[in-house]
């Protein structure tokens, strides 16, 4: 699978891509919270505008009452009593209410000015209705208009209501902003459904009270309906104030708020709400005392009323907090997160791909055959850095490598399984006249003589197999079309999965090396023919001299024995020292004709136990011994090696008779011994060394070599029995044709030994088994 | 003089191109007692025609020298002994060389022995002293026809 996008651009899209998902869901929160916080501070504020509208309601309830029962009693202490509370809640109403709607008709909400101018035109009416009672106030109780204090209850009470109506547009706006707030606000509207109808009880009581009067069955059916209401809305509150989480702050409150109702509308329960029951004046307290205790119920349900409303703006300061909160570390996480972002393509950029991309040229420069230089890398302790250490490794071995192509006197050529050439040294261009430039992308077929071309198929037959082809000597082409011999050594590549891509090809001229094994191959057959001719001669040569040797001879004995009566003494003399002549030129051309030979013939080499050797020798040549009074001494037993068995015998034969011969003494002994090492008087160290030691005369220093010359005796000949002086020449001969080396130590007059080895480098030659 | 043996009758045929060669060992068989009739050939040619001449009684032993000019002693061997009324009569190859080569080669050619010549006199009494023992008093050979 190919990736069009490079790894800088895959990790940093990555990471851009997580870094903006991350930043829109912050900054989404972000809103989120901002609108929220919005909408908290709008709540906050719609509460404290709509607020004092309950003080209105409550006010306007006072005022209720006390105007109430005032209409019912001309008593001037009874009216000093009520008159400045009733001035006072009106006066707080009036102020409440005008500032509040005021403050409502800012709020662009449709149908609440159409509340507001309601509540408003109503207020006219009531401010009609509430002169109508000071006019009413100041004349006596039968003077007054009886219908006024039941329209002045119902109009307050419609005030009241259109209020509430206007509470209630205003508010249904912000009731989706928070569901807990949501639910104060109707545990305040129960709250104000408890205070409205315990309200209409209390004023309906005072009145009774006021006119000391009993209840009439509708009236009691009123303020039933009324404590109905009253005991609904508490529940409902209960369960509201349990929701909207005001519990434990409002506990107090409330349960002070329902005590003081129960306690005081219990008081009077017998007395206004049970039917049948007559009192006329006998109320066990005056109007103006159950005015006191039920104000004490109103205050203590307008502290529960400000209870919730503190708690309310507790809430919702501690909501607005909390947004606060939340876009402070929203915010945080925001900026963290673009660190994070700007950080990581800092790392992406400087730390991964930079060095990646110097190591990746560093690394093409070296597929073109230039000296690698691997980037320096300095943060050493992380994966890209292990990279870089191990490509400093590696570029220390690949110039190595660069440096012995370049610098080899072989042709290094790579080509891929199709022959295309992809690299070129150096001696490759010196061998085949084309340069790298020219060579890199073309065919091997350029230098391979056409008539040879089958042969490079079956070359990448082979390789194709992963099978190296060795020292294959062949033919190639150079620029100028002339033929080069060369080896060729082609070694298949492999791919990291060990598929065989390529081939390595080393070239080596061998045109020298050829020209020298035909020249080698001349000279040999020179030689042999050369040895041929000269075995030819000796055995011409031994033939043809023989036969008039034998003719001098023959005749001289013929001579000799026909005419021994016509000879004189000189003559006979003479005659016998033609024979003996004769005799000896026999010798001469027999050993001549072996020493030839010796040289010529191939060597049988056998397993050989020396001791025996020796022994045969000793077998045949015990009479000579036994008449040279010469004994044979073996210190040491001699090891068993492979050689040549008849010419080794001939080589101890030779040396054994002359340690006999060439000694003066009465009693010989020949000494024949082996040592594994030698160290020669020279310093010169040996191994497996031979030696035949004798108690002779000795040789002096300067016949050392010479006596190893073909026919060269050191003494003149005295008798038949002496030799030809070739023995030695011998002994050499087969020694040198074993590989070794034969040398002598001598002191005049106490002996002679002579050393030799039989072990060469050659294999088919002596060996110490 | 003792009374001739039965052999003596029979002659020997000595074939050598060498004038000084053929008188030695003609003076060695003496000397080593044989008695018979000694016939001289000094080519192969003229020896095959000795041979096949009707006149000349069979011999009762051949020495043959191998070196010699025209059909050599190898060739003269090789035609007796393919010859059926020749075959039977022994051979001697009586040479200077003593090469291996030559060794083998004549009793491959069906060469009864083979001889050095010695150099020394002495020796070569000695070499017909021994063939005559061995050819004439020793071993058997077919009978005639």
């Amino acid at each position: 699978m190919r990736h069009p996008l490079s790894i800088r651009a895959l990790l940093l899209l990555t990471v851009g891509v997580l870094t903006a998902l991350i930043a829109l869901l912050v900054a989404n929160e972000v809103y989120q919270q901002w609108e929220r916080l919005e909408k908290i501070h709008t709540l906050k504020t719609a509460t404290l505008v709509s607020d004092p509208l309950f003080d209105v309601m409550e006010r306007l309830s006072v005022e209720r009452d006390m105007a109430y029962s005032l209409l019912f009693n001309d008593d001037p202490a009874f009216a000093q009593t009520l008159h400045p509370r009733l001035e006072n809640s009106r006066k707080e109403a009036d102020a409440a209410l005008t500032a509040t709607l005021q403050a409502l008709s800012t709020y662009d909400f449709p149908g609440l000015k159409e509340q507001i101018q309601t509540c408003r035109t109503q207020f006219a009416a009531l401010q009609k209705t509430r002169r109508q009672i000071d006019n009413a106030l100041t004349l006596p109780l039968d003077k007054r208009n009886p219908t006024l204090p039941d329209r002045w209850f119902d109009e307050v009470t419609a005030m009241t209501l259109q209020t509430e109506n206007v509470w209630l547009e205003f508010i249904k706006h912000f009731r989706e902003v928070d569901p807990v707030v949501s639910l104060q606000m109707r545990f305040k509207y129960d709250l104000r459904a408890i205070m409205e109808n315990s309200g209409r009880e209390r004023a309906l009581i005072g009145r009774l009270i006021v006119q000391n009067a009993d209840a009439t069955p509708t009236e009691r059916a009123k303020l039933l309906r009324w404590q109905g209401a009253v005991d609904e809305a508490w529940i409902a509150a209960d369960s509201l104030a349990e929701q909207g989480k005001l519990y434990p702050a409002i506990t107090l409150a409330f349960k002070e708020a329902k005590s003081h109702y129960d306690n005081v509308y219990g008081m009077v329960q017998d007395i206004f709400y049970v039917p049948g029951t007559q009192h006329g004046a006998n109320y066990p307290f005056a109007a103006d005392f159950w005015f006191e205790l039920s104000e004490e119920t109103t205050d203590s349900f307008y502290e529960l009323k400000n209870a919730v409303i503190k708690e309310t703006h507790g809430y919702l300061d501690a909501l607005e907090a909390r947004a606060q909160r939340v876009i402070l570390w929203h915010a945080i996480l925001l900026i963290l997160t673009f660190m994070l972002c700007f950080y990581s393509f800092y790392v992406i950029t400087y730390r991964v791909i930079r060095p990646i991309n110097g190591i990746v040229a560093a690394l093409l420069a070296a597929m073109q055959g230039k000296p690698v230089s691997m980037p320096k890398i300095t943060n050493a302790e992380d994966e890209i850095g292990k990279l870089a250490q191990v490509l400093h490794a590696f570029q220390r071995n690949a110039n190595l490598l660069i440096a012995i192509v370049a610098s080899s006197d072989d042709a290094i050529i790579s080509k891929t399984m199709d022959g295309i050439i992809t690299s070129w040294n150096a001696s490759a261009e010196r061998l085949f006249g084309y340069n790298a430039a020219e060579m890199i992308g073309q065919h091997i077929n350029l230098i391979i003589p056409p008539e040879r071309r089958k042969e490079e198929q079956q070359i990448i037959a082979q390789i194709r197999q992963g099978k190296p082809v060795e020292h294959f000597e062949t033919m190639r082409m150079d620029k100028h079309g002339r033929y080069i011999h060369i080896a060729l050594t082609v070694s298949p590549i492999r791919d990291a999965t060990g598929n065989v891509i390529g081939a390595s090809k080393t070239a080596r001229d061998i045109t020298a090396r050829k020209k020298a094994e035909a020249e080698l191959i001349h000279y040999t057959h020179a030689l042999e023919r050369s040895n041929r001719e000269l075995d030819d001669f000796a055995y011409i040569a031994s033939h043809d001299l023989k036969e008039p040797l034998r003719g001098i001879h023959n005749h001289s004995r013929f001579l000799l024995e026909d005419n021994a009566d016509k000879l004189d003494a000189e003559s006979v003399k003479k005659l016998n020292r033609l024979v003996y002549l004769s005799q000896r030129m026999e010798r001469l051309v027999n050993d001549l004709l072996y020493f030839s030979r010796l040289g010529r013939q191939e060597l049988a080499i056998q397993k050989t136990d020396i001791n025996e050797v020796i022994h045969d020798i000793e077998n045949t040549l015990d009479h000579f011994l036994v008449e040279h009074k010469a004994r044979i001494s073996i210190p040491v037993p001699l090891p068993i090696i492979t050689c040549d068995k008849p010419r080794v015998t001939e080589l101890f034969r030779n040396l054994i008779t002359n340690a006999v011969k060439y000694n003066d003494r009465p009693e010989k002994t020949v000494e024949i011994g082996f040592l594994s090492t030698y160290a020669s008087p020279q310093g010169i160290p040996y191994k497996n060394v031979f030696y035949v030691k004798d108690d002779g005369k000795g040789i002096a220093r300067e016949f050392h070599e010479e006596i190893f010359r073909i026919f060269k005796r050191l003494q003149n000949s005295t008798g038949i029995e002496d030799g030809t002086g070739v023995g030695l020449t011998f002994v050499k001969k087969i020694v040198e044709r074993h590989g070794g080396k034969i040398w002598l130590e001598s002191e005049p007059g106490r002996g002679t030994t002579f050393y030799f080895t039989l072990e060469g480098s050659n294999d088919d030659t002596a060996k110490i088994i | 003089m003792t009374q001739p043996k039965s052999y003596e009758s029979q002659p020997i045929l000595v074939v050598d191109d060498s004038e000084d060669d053929f008188y030695a060992t003609e003076r060695a068989l003496g000397k080593a007692n044989l008695h018979n009739p000694i016939a001289h050939a000094s080519s192969g040619e003229s020896a095959l025609e000795w041979l096949k001449s009707k006149t000349n009684p069979k011999p009762g032993l051949i020495l043959l020298d191998l070196n010699m000019p025209g059909i050599d002693g190898r060739k003269t061997l090789e035609i007796i002994k393919h010859n059926g009324a020749l075959k039977s009569i022994p051979v001697v190859i009586l040479t200077t060389s003593d090469d291996e080569r030559d060794v083998e080669a004549c009793y491959a050619l069906g060469a009864n022995t083979y001889i050095q010549k010695p150099v020394d006199f002495d020796g070569l009494i000695e070499a017909m002293k021994r063939l005559k023992g061995y050819w004439f008093e020793i071993a058997l050979l077919p009978k005639e026809g």
